[in-house]
């Protein structure tokens, strides 16, 4: 099961290829492991080369080190992450009922072969997951979409994690996305157009005349392309740029698809429901490895300061991009987890010593030495513990089911 | 590159001309007299649902109370035309279309084809995508998601001989964004369906407010539109009467429809509502469009024109007319 798991994901990236250049590739891959192995045990965290190394070809490869790369990119200490939701967490929200309705009918976003069981506890955890992050920030505002994100992170991180990194998230990045209103999240929109514009004029006035607006790319933009990927790879290898890149980064990939897709467009009947429904639905195999070198180089070449000129969009403050400067300043001093462990044991705090031995577990062994037990989403686990004492034969089915989307071995790579 | 405005399709000027429709008034004008009559309404309704379902009316009519009282003498009540014109001519050349990734085909219609474009709002949660679902691609969705802007789906029928793209835009229940997402998609719009939940009290309570919010977008009165509970195969958990819903729709005088996007021959599904009666729901609304809309085809919008249109329906309504919209909303 997972080494045909591996070739699936190999294949990811490497397609159309020969055996000479697969050999290339793993040669690459080999030699990416190991650049972002040493970025995160040098002290500092080299982050630059963890942004890099998670925007360039195939992401951060594995799971395995997206447990390990992804709170480094948020600046979250894994020694010290939030406790578990208590039962209290979903009395008296006033989202609760929406949140409740579009996690259950999210089944989409789980893995096929899940049995129902395993879902429903994920489902679970992600109803507190949500719920928590919203209560320790009143001033956000649940979003349909919002569950998108976070049940990427729940899948890849667990539940103590995914709530540390939503939470950070949902002050940064997505933070515009969570005022009382839409109204933030249509000036990011409007950063569309302003790309286009510039790109290829032609099509560009095409879409201004067919007046297809930008709501095409609402649900990309709001889930970070997380609800209409049918493909989980797919998604992580998005998330694994986006949380690398600048708030914006989700639109710019918005104008390179569309670019992308310019032949398409241009063909379609100039009619706003034409356009809107030939763009709003993704091709499922989009070469996501060079959509993402082109949006990089957009970013670069037309830098949203730059469209904000010369597009004449209107002055309004984002809070996503106002921060994000001193967000990623905050990125530039963290500690590699080894140290961060010793600290975070010296410290001595009550309150978080269960977690430093908890995660302590998953996420002490830089070096990749790991069992996939120890370093398997405690989700998964706990789900199969609570179902050992009930269904002692269900234990196996489950644990093949966690072992088939459970993490690659580091260890395996060298 | 084929530019066709949108004017050349769908002005809001054009086809308000037609809007004394006959077909149409025919079909609610029972309902319309009866506006103070809680249990003729029903008798009117429930004639309406044996028409359109073609159904055993005992198992078709379980829901509503009128139709208790009647028994199934309701069965031989005069059939309105135009729904009998509606399910005919679905059984004959209605093409389902759920419309695939490629439409430049050359399957596509004619760029003359009529396009009537129907907008679907309503809470969350009651059931929009799969009405529209239902309707597009013949079929109940297994996994719908919540919808997050807006959907759209299409489907060529045939009426009455002639071709007619219906487009069905399905828009996110989730308040912020209908407060600033959704309005771009109120442009233009021919009819509204409004959809609540019959097992859900508070989608019911949420329609004033849907209403206003249409207000707000210039579709008032002369836009036809139409209230439709949903799921009602949930019989044992109905939290919205019939009664209840009839009252309010005769309020605001829009015809009410009870049905299920469910497929009703799944076990213990559907006793109330079936396919043909979604089928039936938006038939009917484009029915009653093609009546209003005016055959002309490429008449430009004409500025003014359109607002002395406008005036001289909401005159004739004034005047008693009995029309979709009706003063009081």
């Amino acid at each position: 099961m997972k080494r045909l798991k591996k070739k699936k994901q190999n294949a990811g990236f490497g397609v159309n290829e020969n055996g000479a250049s697969t050999r290339e590739q793993d040669y690459g891959r080999k030699q990416k492991l190991a650049e972002i192995h040493q970025a995160l045990i040098s002290d500092p965290v080299d982050i630059e080369t963890l942004r890099r190394t998670a925007a360039s070809k195939g992401g951060l490869l594995t799971d395995e080190l997206r447990r390990k790369v992804w709170p480094k990119l948020l600046n979250i200490n894994v020694y010290d992450l939030p406790h578990k939701p208590g039962r209290n967490v979903r009395e008296d929200h006033k989202d609760y009922n929406q949140v409740v309705l579009d996690v259950r009918r999210s089944m989409k976003r789980f893995p096929k072969g899940m049995p129902a069981l395993e879902r429903t506890v994920l489902q679970d955890q992600l109803i507190d997951i949500i719920l928590q992050v919203l209560k320790r920030n009143p001033q956000l505002h649940y979003y349909q979409g919002y569950h998108d994100v976070a049940v990427t992170l729940l899948l890849v991180a667990g539940e103590r994690m995914a709530i540390a990194m939503l939470d950070t998230l949902s002050k940064f990045h997505l933070r515009d996305f969570m005022d009382p209103t839409m109204d933030s999240t249509k000036h990011i929109l409007n950063y569309l157009m302003p790309i286009l514009e510039q790109v290829d004029p032609e099509l560009h006035d095409f879409m201004i005349r067919s007046e297809v607006g930008t709501i095409f790319a609402l649900s990309w933009l709001i889930t970070w392309y997380g609800h209409v990927l049918s493909e989980f790879k797919h998604t992580l290898r998005l998330y694994d740029f986006f949380l690398a890149s600048h708030p914006l980064m989700p639109i710019y990939l918005a104008a390179t698809i569309v670019l992308h897709r310019e032949k398409e467009v241009k063909q379609t009947e100039c009619d706003m429901a034409m356009v809107h429904h030939l763009l709003s639905r993704i091709p499922q195999d989009l070469p996501y490895d060079l959509l993402i070198a082109q949006s990089l180089q957009l970013f670069s070449q037309y830098p949203p300061s730059l469209l904000a000129k010369r597009a004449a969009l209107q002055s309004r403050k984002s809070l996503s991009i106002s921060t994000f400067h001193a967000f990623q300043l905050s990125t530039l001093h963290q500690r590699p987890d080894s140290v961060l462990q010793r600290l975070t044991k010296a410290q001595g705090s009550t309150t978080s010593r269960h977690a430093s031995q908890r995660s302590g577990l998953e996420a002490a062994l830089p070096g990749g030495r790991g069992q996939l037990w120890g370093k398997g989403n405690r989700m998964v686990k706990m789900a199969v513990w609570g179902l050992s004492a009930t269904l002692g034969a269900a234990v196996f089915a489950v644990a093949q089911t966690a072992m088939d989307w459970g993490p690659d071995m580091l260890l395996q790579l060298f | 590159m084929n530019c066709i405005s949108r004017e050349e399709t769908c002005t809001d000027g054009t086809w308000l001309h037609g809007l004394t429709a006959v077909d149409w008034e025919g079909l609610f004008r029972g309902k319309h007299r009866e506006c103070s009559d809680s249990s003729g309404t029903f008798r009117e309704r429930s004639d309406f649902t044996v028409s359109q379902s073609g159904d055993d009316p005992a198992q078709a009519h379980s829901r509503f109370p009128g139709s208790a009282r009647l028994g199934p003498a309701a069965a031989p009540r005069p059939v309105c035309r135009c729904v009998c014109v509606c399910v005919c001519g679905m059984a004959v050349s209605g093409s389902s279309v759920e419309f695939p990734g490629s439409l430049t085909s050359s399957s596509l219609p004619p760029p003359r084809t009529r396009i009537f474009k129907i907008i679907v709002i309503g809470d969350s949660g009651v059931g929009k995508t799969c009405l529209t679902y239902r309707f597009c691609a013949g079929k109940f969705p297994e996994k719908t998601e919540a919808t997050i802007g807006v959907d759209f789906r299409e489907r060529l029928v045939d009426i009455d001989g002639e071709s007619i793209k219906i487009q069905l835009w399905d828009t996110a229940g989730q308040e912020r964004f209908r407060k600033s997402m959704v309005q771009h998609y109120y442009r233009n719009v021919h009819a509204v369906v409004f959809v609540y939940d019959v097992t859900n009290a508070a989608s019911f309570r949420s329609l004033p407010a849907w209403i206003e919010e249409c207000k707000q977008h210039a579709l008032g009165t002369e836009v036809p539109r139409i209230l439709v509970g949903n799921k009602c195969d949930l019989q044992d958990s109905v939290q919205v009467g019939t009664d209840v819903a009839q009252q309010f729709a005769d309020a605001h005088s829009m015809p009410l429809f009870e049905t299920s996007a469910k497929n009703p021959n799944s076990p213990g599904g559907g006793s109330c509502g079936n396919s043909d009666h979604v089928e039936a729901i938006f038939m009917t609304v484009a029915h009653k469009l093609k009546s209003q809309k005016p055959l002309v085809l490429s008449q430009p919008p004409g500025g003014s024109g359109g607002t002395i249109n406008l005036s001289r329906v909401m005159n004739d309504r004034g005047e008693g007319n009995t029309g979709w919209g009706c003063s009081s909303c």
